[in-house]
């Protein structure tokens, strides 16, 4: 069919009319991709979606802090291996990718309309979202603690003030002077975290020359992670400072108070001038506002994809997600943004899809140069993601390895920290 | 460059080692000699590989092993040759190099995988 003048002049008017709409109005015909949470699940999710999609999606990274300190090695900050500087970041370097970061607090999503709205009165409009909100604190679950508590005994389980409150008062204790931390329930972000900061806590007070302080655990689990190697690693670096009771011999908690630096339990009242309280934990809050928890606050998803199960338009990943076998990790988070990241991009550009693979390690310091880990690999099953093969740190090894092992997480902790953030 | 050792030399005392334990091992020997690591790799390096797979898989790497270079006890794979990936990854998937972490993950890679891994990173920066 021939094209008139009048068919001809049309076309070109409309062309030209595009071209003289400013960017940000084309921009709105680019599928739109929205990520909540700035650490390694989330960050790492907008970093991937952005560069390798090269300008063909809208990717928009909201975060409500300016800067992110990493709960991972946050422990090492508070054992003297890291500075405070050295374990915070921002997502300046992301902006070169096109991923667009918004400080703000991301208080609602209407999952209809794709919208979510910021604290900052903004809307935003999504094709696909992504949560990587973390945790939050169940306050209700440490009777005698409440959220006012954690100014006088830090939890320091979401990192920054609190990690720095708790290493203020970590530094002012004397000899003489306990700690006692109450361990979480499982599941919980970072399963050996808990006994990494027990082994700083130690490191600290004995390198002062203290010989007259303890530190209680007080735990709720019957056993916890790498409990062999941290149970070997105490007895040989802090004989006499560490005493972990499980619930058979505290019989329960019955009451925390914070100000008078006491943890009552069945067995016996603990006394502390440093507490650290750690609650138990739920996915972080918009999770719930979404929609897409479950009744235990964690949110199902499918383990090939990472999809949540309650909306196939919604990605949820990290500490916040119910990941099967894998554990909350910041690890755990940056391999499962790859699959999310690949899968979106399906989703959106056509782009290949793979199937879903995952992997895990998690390295702790008892002491310098004392390292250990335990990790696997993971692939999706109908169920559930489950591991595939595991490897652990065995009690005895030599002094050389565990230098390695050490030495490995810092390389590590470099390259998700490029991974992520540059 | 990181300089993992792909002499005859060092195959040979690889062989010594394994043809020793493999007393007990009948099976052994002969799934771990060098000849068969040598073949191992020729058939990876022969595959055609897939790039955009290699990305896919390349990017569970990028955790620890940074693409701006070596960190601490992590040696740098960007830009590392083909066929010094597919050895050090075939002999990590044998046992024949220490590491979890570097085992357990060669230990479910197809030869497939770890040629599109070898294509991906020799083109990398």
């Amino acid at each position: 069919m021939r094209l008139t003048r009048r068919q001809f002049g049309l076309y070109m008017g409309a062309a030209a009319g595009t071209l003289a709409m400013p960017a940000y109005l084309r921009a709105q015909d680019k599928p739109r991709v929205v990520v909540i949470g700035g650490g390694p699940g989330g960050a790492t999710a907008a970093r991937y979606i952005a560069k390798d999609s090269a300008g063909a999606l809208d990717v928009t990274l909201v975060d409500a802090s300016e800067r992110f300190t990493t709960c991972f090695f946050s422990n090492l900050y508070l054992g003297d291996f890291q500075s405070f500087d050295d374990i915070t970041h921002d997502w300046s370097a992301l902006a070169a990718h096109g991923v667009n970061k918004v400080t703000a607090y991301a208080n609602g999503v209407d999952r209809d309309a794709r919208t979510v709205t910021l604290d900052n009165g903004d809307t935003l409009s999504y094709d696909r979202l992504v949560l990587a909100p973390g945790i939050d604190l169940k306050w209700d679950s440490v009777p005698g603690y409440s959220e006012a508590d954690a100014e006088i005994a830090p939890h320091a389980w979401k990192a920054g003030p609190q990690t720095q409150l708790l290493k203020e008062k970590l530094d002012a204790l004397e000899d003489g002077q306990n700690i006692v931390m109450v361990a979480p329930p499982n599941p919980y972000r970072c399963p050996p975290g808990p006994y990494e900061r027990v082994s700083m806590f130690a490191h600290v007070l004995k390198k002062k020359g203290f010989t007259n302080s303890k530190i209680f655990i007080i735990d709720p689990k019957e056993t916890f992670s790498k409990q062999g190697l941290f149970q070997e690693g105490w007895e040989r670096h802090y004989p006499g400072m560490v005493e972990w009771y499980g619930p058979d011999v505290h019989g329960g908690i019955k009451s925390v108070d914070a100000a008078a630096g006491k943890v009552e339990t069945d067995l016996d009242v603990f006394e502390g001038a440093l507490l650290n309280i750690i609650p138990a934990q739920k996915a972080g809050a918009i999770a719930e506002i979404a929609g897409v928890t479950n009744e235990n606050g964690w949110v199902p998803i499918d383990p090939a994809s990472m999809r949540s199960k309650a909306d196939e338009n919604i990605f949820v990943l990290g500490d916040a997600s119910v990941a099967g076998d894998m554990p909350k990790s910041a690890f755990s988070a940056n391999s499962q943004a790859k699959v999310v990241a690949m899968t979106v991009r399906g989703d959106l550009t056509g782009s290949a899809t793979f199937p879903a693979r995952y992997a895990n390690t998690c390295w702790s310091l008892i002491e310098t140069d004392d390292g250990v880990k335990v990790g696997a690999q993971y692939e999706p099953t109908e169920e559930k993601i489950a591991s595939v093969s595991t490897f652990i740190s065995q009690t005895g090894e030599s002094d050389d390895l565990r230098k390695e092992t050490y030495e490995e997480s810092l390389g590590w902790y470099a390259g998700i920290i490029e991974d992520t953030y540059s | 460059m990181i300089g993992w050792p792909t002499t005859g030399r060092y195959r040979a005392w690889l062989t010594a080692c394994f043809v020793l334990s493999a007393a007990g091992h009948p099976g052994m020997a002969g799934q771990t000699s060098a000849d068969n690591i040598e073949a191992e790799v020729e058939a990876i390096l022969a595959i055609s590989a897939d790039p955009a797979y290699g990305a896919y898989l390349g990017g569970e790497c990028a955790t620890c092993h940074r693409a701006s270079g070596a960190a601490p006890g992590i040696p740098q794979i960007a830009g590392l040759p083909r066929d010094h990936f597919v050895l050090a990854l075939v002999e990590y998937r044998a046992g024949l190099r220490d590491n979890d972490v570097m085992r357990t993950t060669a230990a479910r890679l197809k030869d497939d995988e770890i040629a599109a891994l070898a294509a991906h990173f020799a083109a990398a920066d």
